[in-house]
C-alpha cells in the first residue's frame, strides 16, 4: 500500500525545564514536499525538530516514520532509516578536515572494526564523486583540506549543510540551512533543495528568512508557544490572523 | 657494563611507548579521558606472569595478557557509556582503584602486596630472550608492530568516527554512527596494547607486584600524551623519548633510590602542569580538549 | 554483649564520620563553587598534618600556637594552589576535564614533596598518650575520640551558619547556583573562588590536625582520606555540602561496620565499589543535584 505520508506526529508533548516547549502536536508530512515550520522565537520549533530526529526523548506521543514507529528509537538508528538532521548550532567536527566531515557522512562502512584495520576501507569512486560534487555546490572546493576550527561561521554552516544531504536519507530536517549565507548562496542552496525534491527526497525546514521559507514551501506549519496554530500553503498562511497575531501580538 | 644499562633505557622505552600509544587511542582520538589504564598494564602484566608461571608458553601468555585486558577494556567501556567528561574520569579512576584492590587482595592468585617473583623470561621458536640484547630486540619489534597497528587504525576511515566522537558525539550518532560500538573498540584495543605492554613489562623486571600499577604512575603517562599533544603519534613518541630520559642524569648525580622515585614523579607533574598553564595543544598536538 | 560491640561500632563510625565529614565537606565547598574535582585537597590534608609534625614534634613549638599555625598554614597553601595553578589553567578557558588533571598533577607533585621532604616512614605526632577513656554501656570512648567529634561537629554548624548567614557565605552559594548571574548582581567570582578555597583548605587543615593526633602520618594519608571524602560528596550528592557531611557520616558507618564482617583488607574495596555503583547508577547522589549536562 503506497503511503502517502512519508512521517506522522501523533500528540507530541515535551517539557523542558519547567517550560511546555512542545505542545500536544500533531500533522502528516506528506511525502516529496518541502514543509516549512515556522513561528515565533520559542515556539518550539527546534525542540520540535530534536524530537523527530531522536536527539531528546518526548514525554509523550509518537513518531512514524515510514510507516514504522519510531518514538523509542536512538538517533543513529533513525538517522539510518533515512533522516538526516541539520542543527541551528554548529555542531562541525572542529579537529577534522572539511573533507574528512563529508566523508563521516557518505561512509557507511567506517565502524566495521576488521575491514578498516586491514585498510581495506577505500571510498567507492560513486562516494568519492559525490563529496566532489557537494565541495563544488558549496563552492568550497579548495578548502577541502582545512581543518574545521580555521573556518568561518558561513563556510562551516555550509560543510554542515553538505554533510547533511550527504548523509543518505529521504527525510531531511534542516534548522536555519540559510542564516548567515549571501543571497547568492542562498539562491544555490534553494535551488539543490528543489533538486533534491525532484530527486523524491521530503524535507521538514525552519527558517527565520520568510521569503525564503514561504517561496520554497509547498506547505507551510505554524507553532506558537508550543502548539500548531495553523498549516497551509504559503499563501494561505501569509494571509492567517492567527499566525499575523502570534508574530505580531503580545 | 654500560650497554646493558643502554639496553635497559631502551627497553623501558618500548614500554612506556606502548602505554602512551594506547592511550592515544582512547584520550587522544576518541577524547574519552580514562584514568583507568594501568589496570589494563596490570592484568596483562598478572595473567601473562601467571600463565608462564603455570607452565604455558610465551606466545600463549602474551597473547592472552592483550585479550584479557582488552575484555577488561570492553568492560569499563560498557559501565561507563553514558558519562562524559568529570564523571567518565571519576569512574575510570575508581575503576582503576577496584583493580588495584583486586590485586592487593587476592592473595591466592595474585600473591597480594608480595606479587609474583621468579616470572620466567620469554622464549619464542626455541630462542631464550633473557638477555638484555635479545629481549631489547624483542621489545623493539612489538613495539614497531605496535606502533603501525595503531597507526593503521588512526588513519583509517574508523579513526576518523572516532575523532568525531571526541569533538561531537551527539553530532555523530545523528549520522547513523553507533558510537557505543565505536567506544567499545577504542577502550579494548587501547587495553589490549596496554595488556601486551603487561606482558613484557613482568617478564622484564621478573617480578611485579601491585605497586605498579596504581594511578601515580599513570601520571608519566598522562604527562606524556598531553606533552606529545593529543591525537599525534609523532608526538606521543618524541615525548616519551625526552620523558623517559630526562631523569636518568639524576642517578649520575647520586641521588639515593628512595629519592629519585619521588623527584621523578615530581619533575613529570611539575611538567604536566606547564604543559597545561602555557602549551594546552601540547607540542604537536592539533586538538584542544575544550 | 552484642549491644557493647554495636555502641562502640557507632561509636567509631562517628568518630571516622566526623573526619569524613571535615575532608567532605571542605572538598563540597570547593566543588560547588569551582565546578571542578580538587583532588589535591587530599594533599592539603597530608602536608598540614606533616607541618604540623614538623612544628611540634621537630621544632618543638608550642601545641597550641603549631595547631592555629597548621591551620592558617592549610588555608594558605589551599589558596596558593588556585593562585598558582587553577588560576593560570581558568585563563586558558580550559574545561574542568583539564582542571581535574591538573589538580592530578597538584597532588602528585606535592605528594612526591612530602616524601622528598620527610621520607616515607610513619610519623607520630605524640601529644596525648593512649588514655584509657571513658566507658559508655560496654564500650569505650576516648577524650581524644570525644574532642574529635565535637569539634567536627561545631565547624559544621558554623559552615552551616556562615553559608546562610555571612555576606560571603550567601555570595559563595550564589555562584555555585550560577555564576553568570552573580557575576550581574555584582559578586566577584575570582574572589569567592579564593575564599572558597582558603576556607575548605581551612577545614582540611582541622582535619589533618585531628588526624594526625588520632593516627600516624604516612605520605598517602592525604589521597587515602581524599578519596573518603570524595566518595562520600558522591553519596551524598555533588553540588552539596550538606549532601557531603551526609555521605560522609553514612561512609564512616558503612566502612565501620562492615569491617565488623569482612576483612578489614578489603575495607578499600568496599568503600571504591560504593563509588564506582553510585556513579554509574545514581550520579546526582542522595541529595544532590548535578551541574547541567550539555547533550
Amino acid at each position: 500500500m503506497l503511503n502517502v505520508n512519508i512521517s506522522k506526529i501523533r500528540k507530541l508533548s515535551k517539557k523542558i525545564g519547567g517550560i511546555r516547549a512542545v505542545r500536544n502536536c500533531s500533522f502528516e508530512i506528506k511525502k516529496n514536499s518541502i514543509v516549512a515550520v515556522i513561528g515565533p522565537n520559542g515556539a518550539g520549533k527546534s525542540t520540535l525538530f530534536n524530537l523527530i530526529s531522536g536527539v531528546i526523548r518526548e514525554d509523550r506521543g509518537k513518531i512514524f516514520f515510514k510507516g514504522i514507529d519510531i518514538t523509542k528509537f536512538n538517533p543513529a538508528k533513525r538517522s539510518n532509516l533515512g533522516i538526516s538532521r541539520l542543527f541551528q548550532r554548529t555542531q562541525l567536527f572542529k579537529n577534522l578536515t572539511v573533507r574528512e566531515n563529508l566523508i563521516l557522512a557518505i561512509d557507511n562502512e567506517d565502524t566495521k572494526f576488521w575491514k578498516n584495520i586491514f585498510g581495506k576501507n577505500k571510498l567507492t569512486k560513486e562516494k568519492e564523486k559525490k563529496v566532489k560534487e557537494a565541495l563544488k555546490l558549496i563552492e568550497m572546493g579548495d578548502f577541502e583540506n582545512i581543518i574545521g576550527r580555521d573556518l568561518s561561521y558561513g563556510q562551516i554552516r555550509l560543510v554542515e549543510f553538505a554533510r547533511t544531504v550527504l548523509n543518505p536519507h529521504e527525510l531531511l530536517i534542516l534548522d536555519e540551512p540559510v542564516a548567515g549565507l549571501n543571497p547568492r548562496l542562498r539562491n544555490k542552496i534553494a535551488e539543490r533543495l528543489k533538486r533534491l525534491k525532484r530527486e523524491g527526497k521530503t524535507i521538514l525546514l525552519i527558517e527565520h528568512d520568510m521569503d525564503f521559507a514561504l517561496n520554497l514551501a509547498d506547505e507551510v506549519i505554524v507553532l506558537d508557544k508550543g502548539f500548531l496554530i495553523a498549516r497551509g500553503t504559503s499563501s494561505k498562511i501569509r494571509q492567517n490572523k492567527k499566525v499575523l497575531n502570534a508574530y505580531l501580538g503580545d | 657494563m654500560i650497554e646493558i644499562y643502554f639496553l635497559h633505557l631502551g627497553i623501558l622505552l618500548g614500554i612506556y611507548l606502548i602505554l602512551s600509544l594506547s592511550l592515544q587511542i582512547t584520550f587522544g582520538y576518541t577524547g574519552l579521558i580514562n584514568f583507568g589504564h594501568m589496570a589494563f598494564f596490570g592484568v596483562g602484566a598478572y595473567v601473562s606472569a601467571l600463565l608462564m608461571i603455570s607452565g604455558l608458553p610465551f606466545i600463549i601468555a602474551i597473547s592472552l595478557a592483550g585479550v584479557l585486558s582488552a575484555l577488561t577494556g570492553f568492560l569499563l567501556a560498557t559501565l561507563t557509556n553514558k558519562l562524559r567528561g568529570d564523571y567518565l574520569a571519576l569512574a575510570t579512576l575508581g575503576f582503576s582503584f577496584v583493580v588495584y584492590n583486586i590485586f592487593i587482595n587476592w592473595r591466592p592468585l595474585t600473591g597480594g602486596a608480595l606479587g609474583l617473583s621468579g616470572i620466567p623470561a620469554p622464549s619464542l621458536l626455541g630462542l631464550d630472550f633473557s638477555s638484555s640484547y635479545s629481549f631489547f630486540v624483542l621489545i623493539a619489534i612489538i613495539t614497531l608492530l605496535v606502533y603501525f597497528l595503531i597507526k593503521k587504525l588512526v588513519d583509517s576511515p574508523l579513526g576518523k568516527v572516532m575523532e568525531a566522537i571526541r569533538d561531537n558525539e551527539m553530532a555523530t550518532n545523528v549520522l547513523g554512527k553507533n558510537t557505543f560500538k565505536i567506544k567499545i573498540i577504542s577502550f579494548s584495543v587501547s587495553a589490549f596494547f596496554a595488556g601486551i605492554a603487561g606482558s613484557m613489562y613482568a617478564h622484564y623486571i621478573t617480578f611485579i607486584d601491585p605497586s605498579s600499577f596504581t594511578v601515580m604512575q599513570l601520571i608519566p603517562i598522562i604527562t606524556i600524551v598531553i606533552i606529545g599533544g593529543l591525537a599525534s603519534l609523532k608526538g606521543t613518541i618524541i615525548a616519551t623519548i625526552v620523558l623517559v630520559l630526562l631523569p636518568e642524569p639524576l642517578r649520575l648525580i647520586g641521588f639515593s633510590n628512595s629519592l629519585i622515585g619521588p623527584i621523578r614523579h615530581g619533575i613529570y607533574a611539575i611538567i604536566l602542569l606547564l604543559i597545561l598553564i602555557y602549551k594546552p595543544k601540547g607540542f604537536f598536538g592539533k586538538v584542544e580538549l575544550e | 554483649m552484642i549491644l557493647s560491640i554495636f555502641i562502640q561500632l557507632l561509636i567509631n563510625s562517628l568518630v571516622v564520620g566526623a573526619i569524613y565529614a571535615l575532608v567532605a565537606s571542605g572538598f563540597s565547598l570547593i566543588y560547588s563553587v569551582n565546578k571542578f574535582v580538587h583532588f589535591a585537597h587530599g594533599a592539603t590534608i597530608a602536608f598540614s598534618a606533616y607541618f604540623l609534625y614538623y612544628l611540634f614534634s621537630v621544632l618543638g613549638l608550642n601545641f597550641g600556637f603549631s595547631i592555629v599555625i597548621t591551620v592558617i598554614f592549610s588555608s594558605l597553601f589551599g589558596y596558593g594552589m588556585n593562585y598558582f595553578v587553577y588560576g593560570q589553567l581558568r585563563k586558558n578557558k580550559t574545561s574542568s576535564v583539564m582542571l581535574l588533571v591538573g589538580s592530578l598533577g597538584l597532588l602528585i607533585l606535592i605528594e612526591s614533596l612530602t616524601l622528598i621532604l620527610f621520607g616515607s616512614n610513619a610519623k607520630r605526632i605524640g601529644l596525648m598518650n593512649i588514655s584509657k577513656g571513658i566507658e559508655l554501656g560496654g564500650a569505650f570512648i576516648t577524650p581524644l575520640q570525644i574532642v574529635i567529634i565535637i569539634v567536627s561537629i561545631l565547624l559544621l554548624v558554623g559552615l552551616f551558619v556562615f553559608t546562610k548567614k555571612t555576606k560571603l557565605g550567601i555570595s559563595m552559594r550564589a555562584v555555585s547556583d550560577n555564576e553568570s548571574v552573580a557575576e550581574i548582581v555584582g559578586i566577584s567570582s575570582k574572589r569567592i573562588y579564593s575564599w572558597s578555597f582558603i576556607i575548605g583548605s581551612a577545614l582540611s587543615g582541622v582535619a589533618a590536625i585531628l588526624i594526625g593526633l588520632e593516627h600516624n602520618l604516612g605520605p598517602t594519608m592525604g589521597t587515602n582520606l581524599m578519596i573518603r571524602g570524595f566518595v562520600a560528596t558522591i553519596i551524598g550528592g555533588i553540588g552539596s555540602v550538606y549532601g557531603a557531611i551526609f555521605g560522609a557520616f553514612l561512609l564512616g558507618i558503612v566502612e565501620t561496620f562492615g569491617v565488623w564482617y569482612i576483612p578489614s583488607a578489603y575495607k578499600d574495596a568496599i568503600v571504591f565499589s560504593l563509588l564506582l555503583i553510585f556513579l554509574l547508577f545514581r550520579p546526582d547522589g542522595i541529595l544532590g543535584h548535578r551541574r547541567k549536562e550539555v547533550k
